[in-house]
């Protein structure tokens, strides 16, 4: 009986290996700076947008990753109705990267994470100013037209996005990185979304957005920590 | 796991491409009216409003078409002018007195401030109108009292125009 309580025991224990935590050591393990080269390439090819962004994030415990994204966006689009929809403005974003490869490996030793998958959130916010041309007033049965122009429209909008991507560290410091990100519409002081047909940042107004990003950029690691 | 990946892109592909075309809303609206007649009630010996259906002809001041053409009826629909801050109309009643029939037109002047109000890129801009004031002839019409002044796609009845006895 005795014996063979004593393996289970040890079993026990072999099974409940001590947990490595993964939080430990050095709190800021670098900071990257990027800019977005998919959304201008992708400008390039025609389209009534233009998008251009850069990053700004903070390697914490090389597993999170707070960061901050400043963009401007221009867009011009005609509608079926000729209704001109005309914007410039920037927009920001401020969230977190979460690094889904561990730091240290279950024996405690520390692991490679330049490069690195990651999942995130972001509540992002753009001041849209817009324009709207040749907006036609037509009055059916009085026989009457009027065509107008709305003009420095300013609104805000505000947004959420999940993301998921990787992080690849090509040559000391040099870094690549895409991201595919799913965008939801939260609220703006328009009375109503379709008056902001287009948010730089987001996309038009209409539906949930989805967004590719494609960066490069450099990371300057802190002290010789090149993990 | 990678046909759920492909399955789950696919979904979210679809879910961005929005219509952007046309317009889907019903964005008509006008401004509404009942009519009524002053009736006695003998049970509390006064005289009562009462709902009025009569064959009406309606038409803007100036316009050849009609709203309305002979048409048997208590309730309008009458369209204020986008783009104007009066807009008049041209009554018409028809009621049978003893065996014949009295035609009478009477002139309506709706005072109104209007509000342009942009909807989308698809369908452009309501206006919606706020009746300042009213005036018109009292050939048939006794009065006319403005229920609620706000004109646009949530008013439901926006004016009472009462018709004097024969």
């Amino acid at each position: 009986m005795g014996g063979s309580s004593s393996s289970h025991n040890s079993t026990e224990e072999y099974n409940q290996a001590p947990k490595v935590k993964q939080f430990q050591g050095d709190v800021f393990r670098g900071l990257s700076v990027h800019a977005d080269i998919g959304s201008p390439i992708i400008s390039l090819l025609g389209g009534y947008a233009r998008s251009y962004e850069v990053q700004l994030d903070v390697n914490l415990y090389r597993r999170l990753y707070p960061i901050f994204e400043l963009g401007y966006a221009t867009a011009r689009k005609e509608a079926l109705s000729k209704i001109v929809y005309d914007t410039k403005a920037p927009f920001f974003r401020v969230g977190l990267n979460y690094g889904l490869l561990k730091p240290f490996r279950d024996d405690g030793t520390e692991r490679s994470v330049i490069c690195y998958p990651f999942v995130g959130l972001r509540y992002a916010f753009s001041p849209v100013t817009y324009n709207l041309s040749n907006v036609e007033i037509k009055d059916e049965y009085w026989g009457t037209v009027a065509v107008e122009d709305f003009m420095n429209n300013v609104k805000y909008a505000g947004w959420m996005e999940v993301l998921g991507g990787v992080r690849v560290d090509l040559f000391k410091g040099l870094t690549l990185g895409w991201s595919i990100r799913l965008k939801t519409f939260l609220h703006t002081s328009a009375p109503d979304k379709s008056y902001v047909w287009y948010v730089p940042g987001y996309g038009k107004s209409s539906g949930m957005g989805v967004m590719f990003n494609y960066t490069i950029g450099y990371t300057f690691y802190s002290g010789n920590d090149t993990k | 796991m990678r046909r759920a990946l492909i399955y789950i892109l696919l979904v979210v592909g679809l879910m961005s491409c929005t219509s952007e075309e046309n317009c889907m809303q019903d964005l008509k609206f006008s401004m509404k009216a009942e009519i009524y007649r002053m009736v006695f009630d003998q049970s509390i010996e006064q005289f009562v409003p009462e709902k009025y259906s009569l064959p009406i002809s309606l038409n803007g001041l100036g316009r050849d078409s009609l709203l309305y053409d002979s048409t048997f009826t208590s309730t309008l629909n009458i369209p204020l002018q986008k783009l104007d801050s009066i807009s008049s109309f041209v009554l018409t009643t028809t009621i049978q007195v003893d065996t014949s029939y009295v035609t009478t037109k009477d002139t309506i002047d709706f005072h109104h401030a209007n509000s342009e109000e942009f909807i989308s890129i698809e369908c452009g801009c309501i206006v919606t109108n706020v009746i300042t004031g009213v005036a018109q002839t009292t050939h048939h019409i006794d009065s006319i009292i403005v229920v609620s002044p706000e004109v646009d796609l949530q008013s439901k009845n926006n004016i009472k125009i009462y018709l004097s006895q024969r």
